[in-house]
Formats: C-alpha cells, sequence, structure tokens
C-alpha cells in the first residue's frame, strides 16, 4: 500500500507541498533569521534583499521570519482542527450506525441539519464568548468538520454491521466495543483515513479564512491568514509583498487535497479501477463495435 | 445487531399521484426545516447565554462596581429566566423585532436591512456566477477528457478550489482592477442602489472571488454528471439519428442534471456566506461580514445574536429548499422512507 501511494506521482507532489510548511514550523520552534515580532523602525518595508529574503513589514519585521512562525499556528490549527473533527464525527457516527432504526433515522436527519448551520455562525459565537484564539477557531472547524465526517462514515460503518463475519461475532458473545473496536474500525479505517486527510485541506483552508478575518490566533503571534490581512492595505503600494504569504497558504490547501486524493487511490484500488474500465468501456467516438452493432 | 435492508418504495407514478406524493415529500421537509430553525435559535441564544460574557459586565466597563453590574443586569432583563428571554426574543423576531443594539440604542433590524441590501446581492450574484463558469467548464471538461486540454481544464478548476477567497480577491485587484479600471477596487456607491449599473460594478469582483473558489466543486460535479449522461444509450442514439453532440447535451443532459445539481448548489450556501463576510472585508464593502465583525469587536450581543440567527436562517432556508427540491422533484429518486 505504502509503495502504492509512493508510485503516485500526485502523492509525492502532495507530501512535498505539506512537508515544506511542515518543515518550515519545525525549523521555526528552534531557529529563524530574525526575531519575528522586533520592531525595527528604521527598516521598514525594505525591499528582499539576501539579509531580509522577502523584505520588511510596516513595523521593518523580517517577513521571512514571520512566514516561518507564522506556519506554526497555521498547521497546529489545521491538525488540532481535523483531530477535533474526528475525535467527534468518529463516535457520532458510530451511535448513529448503532442506534435502533427510529433514533438512527432522527440522529442521520439531525447530522443533515447540522451540516447546513454554518461554521463561520459557531465561530463568531465561540470568539465573541471566549475572544479569538487558535483553539477556537480550531474549534470551530472540527466541529463543523465532524458532522461531515459522520454523515460520510455512517454508511460505512453501516455496511461493515451488516457483514456475515460481525453476525458470527455478535453470535459468538462479542460484546458491542470488542467488535467495534476488532472487526469495524481496522474496516473502516481506510476510508476514515481518507477523509480526514481531504478535511486537512478544508480545515487550513477555512483556518486561513477564519484568521484572515481575525478569529484566529490573537496578535502578535503570526499566523498565515492574519499576515495577509495585515499585508492587504499594500496592494496598491508594492503588490508583491502579498505573494509569498498567498502562495504559502495555497500551497499547503493543495498538498493536503493531493496527499488526501493519492490516499484514496492507494487505498480503495477497486474504486479507482473501476471508474477507469468504466470510463474506458464507453466512448462516445463511434468505434468499429459500435458501427456494427 | 443486524440491519435489514431498506424497504424500496414503488415508482412514483406520475399525474395525480406524483403530484400528491410530492406535495406530502415537500410538506415533510418543510416541518424539517421549521423544527431546524427552532433547533438552530435555540442553539445560537443557549450559547451566547450560556458562555461567559455578559451584557451588562460588557456594557459596565472595566471599572463597574459588581452592585452596579447587577443594577444593570435587572435593567436589561438578564435576570430574568433564561426561557422566559429566549421566548421574548424570539417573538420579538418572528414579528421583525430583532432588537435594540446596545451600544447606539439603534433598532438591529433597521441596521441588518440596510446591509443586506449589499450583502444579498452579492451573494446571489456569486451563486450565479458559480453556475455560470462552472457548467460549460464542467462540460467541456468532461466531452474532452481524453485529451490533455480537458484534463488540464480538470485539475485547473480544482486547483482553483485551493486558493483563499481572500487572495483571489487580491489577484483580482492585483490583475483586473488596477490596470483595466473597469471595476473600483473598494468600496460601494454611498447612495447604495440609486444608480443600479454603478452598484453590480462594485459587486462584480468581489462575486467572482467568492463564484471561482465555490465552482470548483459544481465543476467536479458537472463532469461527473456529463461523463454519465455521455454513456447512456440514448445519447448514442441521438448521435447514431445525427444530433449534433452538443444538441444532445443541451436537450437531454442538462434535463438530467438540473434537479441534481440544485442539490450541489445548497450545499454551497454556507460557503457563500464565509465568502461574502471575507470579500467584504477586502473591498470594504457595507454588508452585514462588515457588521457582525464590528458586533464581534463590541461584544454586543443582541446585535449578534439576532444578526447570526437571521443569516443562519437565510443560509439553512436556502439549503435545505434546495436540497429537498432536487430531491423530491426528481421522478429517478425513489425515496426510501
Amino acid at each position: 500500500m505504502i509503495s502504492r501511494f509512493l508510485r503516485h506521482p500526485l502523492g509525492i507532489i502532495g507530501l512535498v507541498l505539506v512537508g515544506i510548511p511542515a518543515l518550515a514550523a519545525l525549523t521555526s520552534l528552534v531557529w529563524t533569521p530574525y526575531d519575528p515580532l522586533a520592531f525595527a523602525p528604521a527598516d521598514r518595508w525594505l525591499p528582499p534583499s539576501p539579509e531580509h529574503l522577502l523584505g520588511t513589514d510596516a513595523g521593518g519585521r523580517d517577513l521571512f521570519s514571520i512566514l516561518l512562525v507564522g506556519a506554526q499556528s497555521t498547521m497546529l490549527a489545521t491538525l488540532l482542527a481535523t483531530a477535533i473533527a474526528v475525535g467527534v464525527g468518529l463516535p457520532l457516527a458510530m451511535t448513529t450506525a448503532l442506534a435502533s432504526r427510529r433514533i438512527g433515522l432522527v440522529l442521520e436527519r439531525g447530522i443533515d441539519v447540522a451540516i447546513a448551520f454554518p461554521t463561520l455562525v459557531l465561530a463568531i459565537i465561540l470568539v465573541t464568548s471566549y475572544g479569538a484564539s487558535l483553539w477556537v477557531s480550531s474549534l470551530a472547524i472540527g466541529l463543523g468538520g465532524a458532522v461531515v465526517i459522520a454523515r460520510t462514515m455512517v454508511p460505512e460503518l453501516r455496511g461493515t454491521l451488516a457483514s456475515p463475519y460481525v453476525t458470527l461475532a455478535t453470535a459468538g458473545g462479542v460484546g458491542v466495543l470488542g467488535i467495534l473496536w476488532r472487526h469495524v474500525l481496522p474496516n473502516t479505517a481506510p476510508t476514515l483515513l481518507i477523509r480526514a486527510t481531504q478535511l486537512l485541506s478544508v480545515a487550513a483552508l477555512a483556518e486561513a479564512g477564519l484568521s484572515y478575518l481575525g478569529f484566529g490566533t490573537p496578535p502578535p503571534t503570526p499566523s498565515w491568514g492574519r499576515t495577509l490581512a495585515d499585508l492587504q492595505s499594500q496592494v496598491l503600494v508594492r503588490p508583491e509583498v502579498l505573494i509569498a504569504p498567498s502562495v504559502a497558504i495555497t500551497m499547503l490547501v493543495i498538498g493536503f487535497a493531493l496527499l488526501g486524493d493519492a490516499l484514496r487511490d492507494a487505498l480503495e484500488p477497486d474504486q479507482a479501477a473501476a471508474a477507469s474500465t468504466r470510463a474506458r468501456r464507453l466512448t462516445i467516438r463511434p468505434t468499429p463495435e459500435t458501427v456494427t452493432a | 445487531m443486524t440491519i435489514a435492508p431498506a424497504p424500496l418504495r414503488m415508482p412514483a407514478g406520475h399525474g395525480l399521484f406524483r403530484a400528491r406524493r410530492v406535495a406530502a415529500e415537500l410538506f415533510n421537509e418543510a416541518v424539517v426545516l421549521v423544527v431546524s430553525l427552532i433547533a438552530a435559535s435555540i442553539l445560537i441564544f443557549g450559547l451566547l447565554a450560556v458562555l461567559p460574557g455578559d451584557q451588562a459586565a460588557v456594557m459596565g466597563g472595566m471599572d463597574a462596581t459588581p452592585e452596579q453590574i447587577e443594577a444593570l443586569r435587572t435593567q436589561l432583563g438578564l435576570d430574568r429566566p433564561l426561557w422566559e428571554r429566549y421566548l421574548d426574543w424570539i417573538g420579538g423576531v418572528l414579528t421583525g423585532d430583532l432588537g435594540t443594539s446596545a451600544l447606539d440604542s439603534r433598532p438591529v433590524a433597521a441596521e441588518l436591512g440596510e446591509k443586506l441590501q449589499v450583502t444579498l446581492p452579492l451573494g446571489i450574484l456569486a451563486l450565479a456566477m458559480s453556475v455560470f463558469i462552472a457548467v460549460p467548464v464542467g462540460v467541456i471538461a468532461a466531452v474532452r477528457r481524453e485529451t490533455t486540454f480537458g484534463k488540464s481544464i480538470a485539475a485547473l478548476s480544482q486547483l482553483s478550489a485551493a486558493i483563499p477567497t481572500f487572495v483571489l480577491g487580491l489577484v483580482l485587484v492585483v490583475l483586473v482592477a488596477l490596470p483595466t479600471r473597469l471595476f473600483p477596487v473598494q468600496g460601494f456607491p454611498a447612495d447604495r442602489w440609486a444608480d443600479p449599473a454603478e452598484a453590480l460594478r462594485a459587486l462584480i469582483l468581489p462575486a467572482t472571488a467568492i463564484a471561482i473558489g465555490q465552482s470548483a466543486v459544481l465543476v467536479r460535479f458537472v463532469r461527473s454528471a456529463t461523463i454519465d449522461v455521455l454513456m447512456k444509450e440514448w445519447v448514442r442514439t441521438g448521435l447514431a439519428q445525427g444530433w449534433p453532440l452538443h444538441a444532445v447535451l443541451l436537450r437531454q443532459g442538462m434535463r438530467n442534471a438540473a434537479l441534481p445539481l440544485l442539490g450541489v448548489l445548497g450545499l454551497e450556501i454556507a460557503g457563500i456566506l464565509m465568502g461574502s463576510v471575507i470579500v467584504e472585508q477586502l473591498f470594504a464593502l457595507p454588508g452585514v461580514g462588515g457588521m457582525i465583525l464590528a458586533d464581534v469587536g463590541n461584544r454586543d450581543i443582541v446585535s449578534i445574536q439576532s444578526t447570526l440567527f437571521v443569516l443562519t436562517a437565510l443560509v439553512m432556508i436556502c439549503t435545505m429548499t434546495l436540497t429537498a427540491l432536487s430531491r423530491v422533484l426528481d421522478p429517478r429518486i425513489r425515496r426510501t422512507s
């Protein structure tokens, strides 16, 4: 499976695109070229140079250092939101799948409704009460993702629960928790892994949006979304300073999305193969067989 | 433990039977919608009331004595039981009274109405543009799916989904607004819709920024729906009869894909709200986004509560109506009750 993943060119690209910000975040824990918080009024708006790779901002702070440190909160928030989504969504899906038909239906309907409830509204409520922070924005994104995870996992879990080996295990006296742990979880883990990776990409995008609105890590701690919001006023004067943070966010989101696609192809090869044979089977251009038929 | 397969209902039939079934199911969906709206209002009210951050403490300021805050609480009616305050508020919302802002004692409804004049057209424009972008792109990507051109269109549209809305907005400002001067870089006419052309011009770039990101999901859907249609026997029959491909796609394919597309559109509404709030910041549009951000900054709970509920209700009504219509009107979907 890992070899299949590694042979996937998009997977490699995704790994690189995610790896660079991850490496930047780790590096910035121990080293940055300059102190990203140190003001140097004499150095404001320096153009890119060997000393300041990306130039400096209005406070004379080194933009490259800010970008490196910003990777920390962006990565952390993304991972945290996805962890919350899985941590809440999976138990919710399990309860729904195990519940009686009636209660299961009500829960399912509830999940459908919760999906329509905007994440942004939840974020605003939490920010109003607790103030903006990385935890608050991650919690809002995570809960929003949890219902999505739950909705995609319920049919998956039901399918596994209805399989003959689960019936056999039930007949053999294995408890519900035992069945979930021993049979259901291993069998649905690939799907969960794929959905979680795809969610990482959605969470990274949402985190950028929320921190752009000022709902993420409060100043002075840098985060990519807010750095961009701070630099936005320069769009008429020196638009080039906006390029690096924009590219950084986009890279991370695409990276996670590609990883998700590659994982899907590696873990669900039957489906990918089925899709491609179906696509090959019928092309609308008249082939010899269709003409004679 | 075992789950019995859900019983399939027989095909819906047509004529009066179908009309009756559709009416019954739409009524069902309406009941679910009302219940969901009540649940959403309880959630919004409950969270804001229970979580820390009391309106009285905010208004009293940092150096208010506990007695002063207590007096303020009584004055604002915050000492009454929670359910009474909820009924008061929701009763007001239903009669169009959204409360008064704690800050400047302006009625929230008036301010919200004013701001929605910008946000609603922006959202509708973004939704329409995302369809106008996605349908042709998706169809071309499907028809030409085996050529490099088709593949790169599909890849490019997925790429555009990964670019944050505010980055797209900035790119549009730098690449379109600044060189061409066709659209304002920021702002909205002060006299609002007095000159509709001018107002629309101010909304085009923001709406495009939202639409490009949202259309990626639609492109993926339109592409796979079109590929599905292309493999149908009746397309081959149509082509064999000498119909040009675009005619078959327009006359038959669109008819098949339109209803599911409606459902997918429904799921885009929440994203469009988020996008609107972001581009309103970026393009300095006087819409609901700026209003709610200011309210959060001032911790104006009354205004936040009512504005959030109105926005949530708008999103939920649109989303659930669209998804319900796509499900109920489609005779091919046999519902398993």
